[in-house]
């Protein structure tokens, strides 16, 4: 409990990203958090080229990904990630504002491991970002290979 | 018209060549034993008569087996051989030509009878008779004229010259005349004049389709005439003449009186078989006058079918120019009977539709079946018409094609229609596709802010909460449940949206099971009340279960929320078949509403109620409407204000067995 891992989030929205800076940081979690604004930022990262590239190695425990954004989409970000050898496990959550079932069932075709609603009132909106920080971040272990520790990684680099 | 099944003359016909070949050779045959076993009789040799010489028997053999094989119209090798055994009996013929122009004798009759002729001690030279010969000359050549193409308009005519010949023998003989009966020409024999009768009969059958005969083989009238009168002729005259002699030689009466009675009696048998004739003609000539008037009255009402009809209609021949056209042909292009009749379609519609017309008729007449198509063409130039085209191949009593006729009803009306009916269903699912963007865009777009709204206020409190006021925190509060509640109702709006869009998945849904599970839901969240439940016995319907359940959710939770201010709610649910539906129907005692605005009830966003009295979108009776109309079942409700309500749906029954 911990170690906590890093998380990349993907969001092209200010206030979003705002909203769930504090919902995370209120959990302690937000130290540990990425933030990419768009689907080629969050693929820049993955890839550590461009604004990224300075940052050190490593995946990201868990990637929560938004799925309508500007140049890329997070569903095209999604299908990018299943593709590349090194990023085939990584653990993909969509938190998006979608309920539509066609984006819903994409995704999980895609290989999603999660797809969460933000919820419009904020007490369910701080909830479910806190269920979901706790769960990726600190209680589940990633799976050899894909992922690994920061930490143990910044220690051997 | 339609060839007829054989009459018995034509079976007679078929028959006579062999029957007549096979007759010939076994007569041949008793002769040339008779001469073998020295039987007089048996060579034809009847008191005066004289005998059938070994030679013609022979021949007469060499000619049956000839018109055996040239009995109908083979070819090859029987036609060969035949024609080659008809030489030969003209060669016997010539022969005996030659013997006679001599005065010589050249005795093949005694090769084949070794010296029986010399116990014979005839008065007569020992060859065939002279008219024998040439009957011999004569049937040969006409036999040979079965197997010739030169000779055969000869075969008939020679084969009755030689009937002709041998009848004079008969009768001569049966008067009791011997012709030419001088010591140096020997007369025919009468198996020879009764062979070469039926000789000539089987080649005149042989060949039934050949003229004179070919007269006796018609159905017409003339034909008739001939089959009645010349039998008459060749029989009575001669059998009335040997009736005369015979009753004269009798003494019966004088010469002059039996010549006036030959005369009398003549005229009557003539006169008789003339009238018996006659009426057959005449009832001929009846049924055949009828058969006209019928077929009169058939075309009448054929042509007037032709004339009345709303379809175009015409008949053309093989070169595609119109030999009959209709009424409505005059009318859809203009012209008249008497222009259309001789011009193609070429003169009518422009060259590549009427080209693809006419490649169509000469499919429908290669392949002998009708053809059904569709062309464009103008031909009066008020706009582009569409025509169903049925083309069908003509042919006549023999089945050769002789045109086609084309059947043709204007489509164009149907036509428009069908490609309305197409931009009408595009339209909708543009209009669908723009709908279903809109909704996602709302889902999207209109609960992000909605979000932020509510996520900053509550960091508002958070982070000022303690400097605000009481009235600034009731403010806060507002933002945040309006926020919520448009929430609400975004999320009602593409439910209701979806329910429209989704496909109904059918199959049987068990009422009764449905209503029990939805009542155990609804009641979870009506903790601490009394409701008493009257749910009735419910049948299977048909149905998508999960738009259903929807429905009973709405209707169920309606009846528990309007109940509210109730000590005990009293809900009923009962289900009624009538007129081909199910009815289910809700009934509570809750407050009820005005019935003046039940018509709004199933509207979207309509409420009859504040939102402080009952809570709620207006989303829910909307969804109902929607889902049972999508059943093909209607929606109604009626109330009182606080007298409860009623709400009722209906479904229309299908087979109750689900396929």
């Amino acid at each position: 409990m911990s170690d906590v891992k890093r998380i990349l989030y993907v969001e092209d929205c200010a206030e979003d990203v705002e909203l769930t800076l504090a919902a995370l940081e209120q959990n302690g979690l937000a130290n540990e958090v990425v933030v990419a604004r768009d689907g080629v930022e969050a693929v820049e990262y993955l890839g550590r080229t461009g604004r990224f590239a300075a940052e050190p190695a490593g995946n990201p425990a868990v990637v929560l990904l938004d799925i309508k954004m500007p140049r890329m989409d997070g569903l095209e970000v999604l299908r990018w990630i299943r593709t590349q050898v090194h990023l085939r496990s990584l653990p993909v959550v969509m938190l998006t504002s979608s309920r539509e079932e066609r984006d819903i069932v994409e995704s999980y075709q895609l290989g999603v491991n999660a797809y969460v609603v933000k919820p419009v009132a904020f007490q369910e909106f701080m909830e479910a970002v806190r269920t979901l920080g706790l769960f990726w971040a600190i209680l589940n272990e990633p799976g050899p290979g894909a992922l690994r520790h920061p930490a143990a990684r910044r220690g051997a680099a | 018209m339609n060839p007829n099944p054989p009459s018995a003359y034509q079976r007679v016909c078929r028959l006579m060549p062999s029957a007549a070949s096979a007759a010939v050779v076994l007569a041949a045959l008793v002769v040339l034993c008779g001469w073998w076993m020295e039987r007089s009789v048996w060579r034809g040799q009847i008191g005066a008569a004289a005998p059938m010489m070994p030679v013609s028997a022979v021949t007469f053999i060499v000619a049956a087996a000839a018109l055996f094989l040239l009995r109908d119209e083979s070819r090859g090798a029987r036609l060969r051989l035949g024609g080659a055994l008809a030489v030969v009996v003209v060669a016997s013929g010539l022969l005996n030509r030659v013997e006679y122009l001599a005065g010589a004798t050249f005795g093949l009759d005694r090769l084949l009878v070794a010296d029986r002729f010399a116990a014979e001690g005839a008065s007569y030279p020992w060859r065939m008779s002279a008219g024998t010969g040439l009957s011999f000359i004569l049937i040969g050549t006409a036999l040979f004229g079965l197997a010739n193409p030169v000779l055969r308009r000869l075969a008939p005519s020679l084969a009755l010259a030689v009937a002709a010949i041998s009848m004079m023998v008969l009768i001569s003989l049966a008067y009791g005349v011997v012709p030419g009966a001088a010591p140096a020409s020997k007369p025919m024999s009468i198996p020879s004049a009764i062979l070469l009768q039926a000789l000539a009969v089987g080649v005149l059958c042989a060949r039934p389709a050949w003229e004179p005969i070919a007269m006796l083989g018609r159905s017409g009238p003339g034909s008739v005439l001939a089959r009645r009168l010349i039998p008459a002729a060749l029989l009575i005259l001669p059998f009335l003449g040997w009736l005369r002699m015979v009753g004269g030689r009798l003494g019966l009466y004088g010469h002059d009186f039996g010549i006036a009675l030959f005369v009398v009696v003549t005229a009557a048998m003539v006169s008789g078989v003339v009238w018996h004739t006659a009426g057959v003609l005449d009832r001929m000539d009846a049924a055949r006058v009828t058969a006209e008037q019928e077929l009169r009255t058939q075309r009448e009402q054929l042509q007037a079918i032709f004339d009345n009809t709303s379809y175009v209609m015409f008949i053309k021949d093989l070169e595609g120019r119109y030999l009959l056209v209709n009424r409505e042909f005059e009318r859809v292009t203009g012209l008249t009977r008497q222009t259309a009749v001789g011009r193609t379609v070429f003169d009518l519609v422009p060259p590549e539709a009427a080209e693809s017309i006419w490649a169509r008729e000469r499919q429908a007449l290669q392949t002998g079946g009708p053809v059904t198509f569709e062309a464009e063409s103008s031909p009066l130039n008020d706009g582009m018409h569409t025509w169903l085209i049925t083309t069908c191949p003509l042919t006549d009593a023999r089945g050769e094609p002789t045109g086609v006729c084309g059947i043709v009803s204007d489509i164009s009306e149907r036509k428009r229609a069908e490609e309305d009916l197409r931009r009408a269903k595009e339209a909708t699912e543009t209009a669908n596709r723009e709908l279903e963007a809109f909704a996602y865009s709302v889902s999207h777009d209109l609960r992000a802010p909605l979000r932020h709204v509510s996520g900053f206020v509550e960091l508002l409190e958070n982070h000022a909460g303690a400097a605000l006021d009481e009235t600034g925190r009731k403010h806060l509060q507002r933002i945040s449940a309006a926020a919520g509640r448009m929430g609400a109702l975004i999320d009602d709006l593409l439910s209701f949206s979806r329910m429209g869009r989704t496909e109904m998945q059918r199959s049987t849904v068990d009422l009764g099971r449905l209503v029990d599970d939805v009542r155990r839901e609804v009641e979870q969240g009506a903790a601490g009340r009394r409701i008493v439940w009257g749910v009735g016995r419910l049948p299977s319907v048909q149905g998508d279960p999960a738009m259903l359940r929807l429905v009973l959710t709405n209707l169920l939770s309606n009846a528990v929320k309007y109940t509210a201010p109730r000590p005990e709610a009293r809900i009923e649910v009962q289900a009624t078949r009538a007129g081909g539906e199910t009815v289910i129907s809700v009934r509570d005692n809750g407050v009820g509403f005005d019935p003046r605005y039940a018509s709004k009830l199933f509207g979207v966003f309509q409420r009859l109620h504040h939102q402080d009295q009952f809570e709620g979108t207006g989303i829910g009776l909307a969804n109902v409407r929607r889902i049972v109309e999508r059943h093909g079942g209607r929606t109604w409700a009626e109330a009182q204000p606080d007298k409860g309500a009623s709400f009722h749906f209906s479904l229309p029954e299908r087979e109750e067995k689900a396929a």
